[in-house]
């Protein structure tokens, strides 16, 4: 279990990376996927909190980031080479928009820490 | 009626498993995994975590104080750190941590000064196993699993007779894995006494601050936080208090939402105040509804509304709307929608959450960021040996939470062969209310479903499926829903493999489930109906 925070350009090239990942389709036509990564979309974060007055009314808007935001939870990722060497990498594609924070960030998984278990 | 030849009954559990009380060889157990923490409503009425890790079992971890450790020659403990200056003999200082053979545990310490040599944390008793060891500032964690030679100790070591620095905030936590949860159902305030499985998707808690209410935006309120019993059983939970201005008397908090259905959920308690209101605002009010927390009743004026009677006069009310893309409120108005002029009265809250679905899941707490609990699964119970493949019945007990799921229309509960491609199953399904039994064989060409709708899937209903060349039926309730008498049945030997899936992992059940059972033979029309008769 690995947990990685990642900034895309845009919400669709979000969405092609986890579209990418392991799926199939029922006889229902529902797509389904068949991976057991916990993916969760955060979108653009809030860098700015909004500021409102006392009947609620905004008077500051919140600063929202321009990038697309998604955390996941990885299962499953190792692989084991020829000599028995454990690796655990990125899939493909999701290494170049992985982030490296210091602190857990915005968002979290209940009761496992980022810092403890960041890929 | 002949025995089953496995039945889960939820009633004990350990890391990763969920016992079955038939067969008891352990064939029959299943499969558990959740990789998060969780919350339950324990036998007691109150809500419990569950996983990931266990409390902390170190005492004095940050040196406050120079106690609970016993020291060896050149260790002391001053300036709120532990400290060590160079010496002979591998010295160390250690405490009893209740440290169980065979158990996994964290273990996290941080070196705040280091000017030589090298620190080592293990457990007594494992010198020179699984030590955590450091050189540099910094903090470590490791994981340790006890062997029969810990002495259940953890004890922080000197490992090359030079080491020179200090440490601090030392914590050992055992690593309990995937709980599953047994969780009690509360009716009108009751709680019940036997528990169910409980199995959930993944789920976030948008809000940043489940607890800390004085992080609201306040509206002629004043807040307490810590201030009463919450439904957790400490005090925890906030009280809200009007002032003497004519206006809204309100606390709000802001969020990101997508464009789905969303639901605000929050626990709230009467004081001298027993009435509220709650709204949930995204682009326009997508739900708001009145509550009276003296007859336990929700009123919604927009969207729709629950309210569910807790232990000590606590509700969890809830309202879901669809929500837009972008910044959404929800809002506590205390008494009433309107402004009044306040009267120092009080209520109580606790536990607020807005999550992307419509229905509210268990509580997921917050302190500064949302958090997501991760989906569960419960598979691979039973063997070849374990069912019938040629005839034989398979029976559940079990509660949806919502009419019908358009996230996850199909949850399924399945006899197989490790895929979908041979399968009994019974599962909810896409349509309102829609409970349905399939029999598929990729192999031998079966094709089988029954399907009703026309009994209510968020209250426990009990299925059961037949299985046999020529006599297939569903029976719902004790009636029966439909039958067939197909020829065709499966190979011999070829099911294998109990799970709250489809087959091979995907299309999870999620759900409540209090019986599970499959019987190695294809029971008469008349057992069927007294075994589903509610």
């Amino acid at each position: 279990m690995k947990i990685s925070k990642y900034e895309f350009n845009s919400q669709s090239d979000a969405e092609t990376k986890i579209a990418a990942l392991p799926h199939s389709t029922d006889e229902d036509g529902n797509n389904y996927p068949t991976h057991k990564h916990t993916i969760v979309k955060l979108g653009h974060i809030v860098l700015e909190q909004g500021e409102y007055d006392a009947e609620g009314n905004e008077t500051k808007a919140p600063v929202l980031s321009d990038k697309y935001c998604v955390d996941v939870l990885w299962k499953d990722l190792e692989e084991t080479d020829e000599d028995g060497n454990v690796t655990i990498n990125h899939p493909y594609g999701w290494a170049g928009k992985a982030l490296d924070l210091d602190d857990e960030g915005v968002h979290g998984f209940f009761g496992v820490k980022y810092q403890d278990n960041k890929l | 009626m002949a025995t089953p030849s496995l039945a889960m009954i939820p009633s004990a559990y350990a890391d990763s498993k969920v016992y079955s009380v038939l067969p008891n060889n352990g064939d029959g157990d299943f499969t558990f995994n959740r990789d998060s923490s969780a919350t339950r409503v324990g036998q007691n009425g109150l809500i419990q975590t569950v996983g990931y890790f266990g409390s902390e079992l170190v005492t004095n971890g940050d040196f406050a104080t120079d106690s609970d450790w016993t020291l060896e020659t050149g260790w002391t403990i001053s300036g709120g750190t532990a400290n060590f200056s160079g010496g002979t003999g591998n010295k160390a200082m250690y405490q009893a941590a209740g440290i169980t053979n065979g158990k996994t545990y964290k273990i996290q310490y941080e070196v705040s000064s280091i000017s030589a040599g090298q620190v080592a944390v293990r457990f007594g008793g494992m010198s020179g196993v699984d030590e955590i060891t450091a050189t540099t500032i910094g903090t470590y964690t490791g994981y340790i699993t006890a062997t029969g030679s810990a002495n259940g100790n953890i004890h922080i070591e000197d490992n090359n007779n030079n080491f020179v620095g200090s440490i601090d905030n030392v914590s050992v936590q055992e690593v309990l894995g995937d709980q599953p949860r047994l969780n009690y159902d509360i009716s009108n305030g009751v709680v019940q006494s036997c528990p169910s499985l409980l199995l959930e998707p993944a789920s976030t808690n948008l809000l940043t601050y489940s607890e800390d209410f004085s992080q609201y935006s306040q509206t002629n309120i004043t807040v307490a936080d810590n201030n009463s019993t919450s439904p957790e059983g400490i005090v925890n939970s906030s009280k809200l208090t009007d002032d003497s201005t004519n206006g809204n008397h309100r606390i709000f908090l802001s969020h990101t939402t997508t464009a789905a259905s969303h639901t605000f959920s929050i626990f709230m308690k009467k004081g001298t105040m027993t009435t509220a209101f709650l709204r949930f605002l995204s682009g326009s009010d997508i739900a708001g509804a009145n509550v009276d927390l003296e007859s336990g009743t929700i009123s919604a004026t927009v969207g729709t509304a629950k309210i569910e009677a807790y232990p000590n006069d606590w509700y969890k009310c809830s309202i879901t709307g669809t929500a837009v893309s972008g910044t959404s409120y929800v809002y506590v108005y205390m008494k009433q929608l309107t402004g009044y002029s306040g009267t120092s009265q009080d209520m109580f809250v606790f536990g607020a959450q807005v999550e992307a679905l419509s229905y509210a899941s268990s509580y997921i707490p917050t302190d500064g960021s949302s958090q997501t609990r991760a989906a569960e699964t419960c598979n691979d119970a039973g063997t070849a040996s374990t069912f019938n493949s040629t005839e034989g019945v398979l029976y559940a007990e079990i509660e949806s939470f919502i009419s019908q799921d358009t996230v996850d229309p199909n949850r399924y509960i399945t006899i197989t062969n490790g895929t979908s491609n041979e399968r009994v199953a019974i599962l909810f399904g896409g349509n309102n209310n829609q409970l349905r039994a399939i029999i598929f064989s990729s192999s031998q060409s079966i094709n089988l479903s029954f399907t009703t709708s026309l009994t209510e899937v968020k209250q426990f209903n009990k299925l059961a499926l037949r299985y046999k060349s020529g006599d297939y039926a569903f029976y719902v309730n004790g009636v029966e829903i439909g039958s067939s008498t197909e020829s065709t049945i499966f190979s011999s030997n070829i099911l294998n493999d109990l799970s709250f899936d489809v087959g091979g992992g995907s299309l999870p059940f999620y759900g409540k489930c209090k019986d599970l059972r499959v019987y190695n033979e294809a029971l008469t029309d008349a057992q069927l109906q007294t075994l589903t008769t509610l």
